[in-house]
């Protein structure tokens, strides 16, 4: 079913058991004439909670049924949209998926066909569409409005013999083209059939009438030249459709019949402001032509002359040598002129190096020029004579078979007269100098220093182009793996709740800030306890400890298990123990001993930030 | 007698049916049959049969060998080329390459690159694509390794390690991509039969034999068109007919 058409459903609801499952299924029409397709859709709408999957569709197999021929065309999830909704508060998402499966449905004969029940499971749930009659009739009634005719020019055209196909669709009753669909047209010939050099078609202008319409499956506005025969009653509509087609080689070929599915309507204006179009008396046409053959000859045997070389075509042409006098190495021009259309793109450059005995027959350049039935090809050779006593090129005839006037053409030119001036060249002319003779490696011996030869053929394989996949894959799939390692690591990190990164990051700039609010309390009592504080904050940040953990009494318990050697330890342990007495003691020192005690913990600082790790 | 000669044709036509449906290896070890009788025609006739289907180095290498002992220097030297480039470091290939060169007439000036450039360039042309290939993965993997186990295990060594593979990776990487894209470009050729005519033009009422080159001479070659192939020798640029070069 194209997407224009609008899908009407007709009665096939089987409702789901569960709210979120709908299956629809249904025909576009039920009625239909003998031979035409008509599709048998099954739509299958879930809406699924969040985290919920793409649903599970297990479709029957049916082939025959009835009479009638069903062929399961596929189908499959093609939408998904999620919603959110907000409820009291209460916020429930919901994602709905739309699946469309199709069928194409034949009947061969006129009649009421039952199209029977099928059994959908969604879900591992089964739903069943109810019995569908089809009404088959021999005609479409809309067709007695309706006329289509394909005009070949010939039906048995030479090879390169152009083809014209003129495709005529004909309707008393206007076309309907609305929001609902245009007409279908299927005409096999219409794009390139194989066997054909085929003209594309012709595009409309600017100011012609179109039609637009589905051909062949695709978008395609139809000229049409008499859009609405006022002068005719009733009114007629025409559409055309030209194609040439030119045969590529003999042979029966069966291009297709046409067929053409389409509305007619009577069209009646309204009376409102903006004068709209609104059809009655609908009715659908269907119409068909028989399929046209072509019986493509090749040129006749019989008659052929001296100089046929193959070609086919309706084009003219002519032959000509250049200049006879040539110096002994030089060449003489022989140029082949053809003159026509479109065919001459089909023309092959002739063979003609048995034509001319004692000379090398260097080859053409294919040169074409023009557009249009105004073409000119050019095949230009250079004869060379091998020898300086030549005197005379031989005549040469170009022929070829014309199917206009089904002759043969033979164009000529020469015998030539030759006049060759000096001798031929037998020394080597090149500038870069022969070897001498003595530089040269005698070769009594071919085989003189030549490795030998080998016994197995190795792996004989064909030579491809190298690929570059495995280039790529070892490339990027590293890449990913580590992108990945540190995507993983990063969440552990964040998981473990490590805002202790942080603070080790920055423990030495911590202790900087403390140490410099401990110098500014030099002299004063509440230095050493800042002092310790300093020493024991940054061991607690190193670490990812709570401040208050690291202390005199807790600081070999907690250095040990991290490595670091056991003076290193016991220097931190008597520090803090040291400090702890002098914030509690009377004695404060004096400001030289205080700077003293900083230098040290600054320097145990600096050390244990490279150890402890 | 008419009899005698319809048994003879068809015994002809039973025989070169009987040739055609040979595979490749068959005619392979054909073509060794002819050379061992000293058949040297024959057997490049036969390798050259195969080489039709499909190609290996052995057969390239039997064919140019093929050629030499027949005397079609040319030749020889274009399936050796051929033979090297699935082969770069072939001993034999590149003794019967030298073999060939010496043999080849004309006297051109070959353009030689300094060594260091050579060995710069040895991964580049003296490995085929399918080692190279391997040697990145190889080399690409283990820096790849080291940067996991950077990220396991954080330590200076490990990113160290690969960053140095990853510098090596980058040249052959860039040497891979380079031969793959320009897999299809020709741009060296050799002269095939004993003497070719070089014009200056493609083709012209009053054209001039530019100079001659002789068998086993190679080229630059410029472009190839419309039958034509537009070498450069030593400075100078000329056309040679197409099925007068060997395009490698």
């Amino acid at each position: 079913m194209k997407h224009r058409t609008l899908f009407v459903f007709l009665c096939l609801t089987a409702f789901a058991r569960a709210q979120s499952i709908d299956v629809n299924a249904g025909f576009a029409s039920t009625h239909g004439i003998v031979g035409e397709t008509l599709q048998f859709e099954v739509r299958v709408t879930a809406t699924v909670g969040r985290g919920g999957s793409e649903p599970q569709v297990k479709l029957p197999e049916v082939k025959e049924t009835n009479g009638l021929d069903v062929r399961y065309q596929g189908g499959g999830f093609s939408e998904k949209s999620s919603s959110i909704r907000i409820i009291g508060g209460r916020r429930t998402s919901s994602t709905t998926y739309v699946g469309r499966f199709y069928w194409d449905v034949v009947a061969s004969k006129v009649g009421r066909y039952p199209f029977p029940t099928m059994a959908i499971e969604v879900n591992g749930k089964t739903y069943r569409t109810q019995t569908i009659t089809l009404t088959i009739v021999k005609d479409a009634p809309g067709n007695r409005y309706v006329g289509t005719v394909v005009v070949v020019s010939t039906t048995k055209p030479y090879v390169n013999q152009p083809v014209r196909l003129r495709y005529v669709l004909t309707s008393e009753r206007n076309i309907v083209r609305d929001r609902r669909g245009v007409p279908r047209l299927t005409i096999p010939w219409a794009g390139s059939p194989n066997g054909f050099k085929s003209l594309p078609l012709v595009k409309p202008s600017a100011r012609q009438s179109t039609l637009p319409v589905i051909l062949n499956g695709g978008d395609q506005a139809i000229p049409v030249p008499a859009a609405l025969r006022e002068d005719r009653s009733p009114p007629v509509i025409e559409l055309t459709l030209d194609k040439v087609l030119y045969p590529l080689a003999a042979g029966k070929i069966n291009l297709g019949g046409t067929q053409a599915n389409l509305e007619v309507a009577r069209e009646q204006r309204d009376g409102g402001f903006f004068r709209g179009t609104e059809y009655i008396d609908k009715t659908r046409a269907i119409v068909k032509t028989e399929p046209v053959i072509l019986d493509v000859r090749d040129a006749p045997l019989a008659n052929r002359p001296k100089g046929y070389r193959g070609a086919i075509g309706d084009f003219s042409g002519e032959v000509k040598y250049g200049k006879g006098e040539i110096r002994a190495g030089d060449g003489v021009t022989l140029n082949l002129i053809l003159r026509g259309g479109e065919v001459l793109t089909l023309i092959e450059e002739p063979k003609i190096d048995g034509d001319f005995p004692n000379c090398r027959v260097l080859p053409s350049g294919r040169r074409m020029k023009g557009q249009g039935n105004s073409r000119t090809l050019t095949f230009s050779w250079l004869i060379k004579p091998l020898k300086d006593d030549l005197t005379e090129l031989p005549r040469f005839d170009y022929g070829w078979f014309k199917p206009a006037s089904e002759k043969f053409e033979v164009i000529s030119t020469g015998p030539l007269p030759l006049t060759i001036t000096g001798k031929m060249a037998e020394e080597s002319v090149f500038s870069g100098g022969e070897r001498k003779k003595s530089d040269q490696i005698k070769i009594d011996l071919l085989g003189e220093g030549v490795s030998p030869l080998r016994d197995d053929p190795g792996e004989i394989l064909e030579t491809k182009r190298p690929s570059l996949i495995g280039f790529w894959l070892a490339l990027f799939l590293p890449l990913g793996s580590l992108g990945v390692l540190n995507v993983f690591l990063s969440k552990k990190r964040k998981l473990a709740g490590d805002a202790t990164i942080g603070r080790r990051k920055g423990a030495s700039k911590a202790a900087t800030s403390r140490l410099s609010e401990a110098q500014s309390l030099l002299g004063g009592k509440g230095f050493y306890g800042k002092l310790a504080r300093s020493l024991g904050g940054f061991v607690a940040d190193k670490l990812g400890l709570p401040p208050a953990s690291v202390s005199a009494a807790t600081a070999e318990s907690i250095l040990s298990p991290r490595g670091l050697k056991p003076e290193r330890i016991k220097e931190v342990t008597t520090l803090l123990n040291e400090l702890d007495m002098r914030e509690f003691g009377a004695d404060v020192g004096d400001e030289s001993e205080q700077r003293e005690a900083l230098g040290i913990v600054q320097q145990l600082i600096e050390s244990l930030d490279k150890e402890i790790r | 007698m008419k009899i005698l000669t319809t048994i003879l044709l068809l015994a002809m036509a039973a025989s070169s049916q009987a040739q055609k449906t040979l595979n490749p290896e068959q005619v392979f070890y054909r073509g060794r049959e002819f050379f061992d009788q000293g058949d040297f025609d024959e057997a490049v006739e036969a390798y050259k049969s195969a080489v039709d289907v499909g190609a290996s180095k052995e057969l390239l290498y039997n064919l140019g060998t093929a050629c030499l002992y027949a005397g079609r220097n040319g030749e020889a030297l274009y399936y050796l080329r051929r033979a090297e480039k699935l082969a770069p470091r072939d001993v034999e290939i590149q003794n019967n390459i030298r073999v060939a060169q010496a043999r080849a007439q004309d006297d051109v000036q070959e353009s030689r690159q300094p060594k260091f450039v050579q060995a710069l360039l040895y991964f580049h042309t003296k490995t085929t694509f399918n080692e190279a290939l391997l040697a990145f993965v190889l080399c690409y993997g283990f820096s790849m390794l080291f940067l996991h186990l950077r990220l396991l295990r954080p330590g200076k060594w490990f990113l160290r390690l690969a960053v140095v593979l990853i510098i090596f990776c980058l040249g052959m990487g860039y040497s891979i991509v380079t031969r793959a894209w320009s897999y299809d470009e020709v741009t060296k050729g050799v002269i095939l039969p004993p003497e070719v005519d070089v014009f200056s033009q493609r083709i012209s009422q009053r054209f001039a034999l530019f100079f001659k080159l002789h068998g086993a001479t190679e080229v630059d070659v410029v472009d190839v068109k419309d039958g034509w192939v537009q070498i450069e020798v030593d400075g100078k640029k000329g056309f040679v007919l197409a099925d007068q070069i060997g395009l490698i």
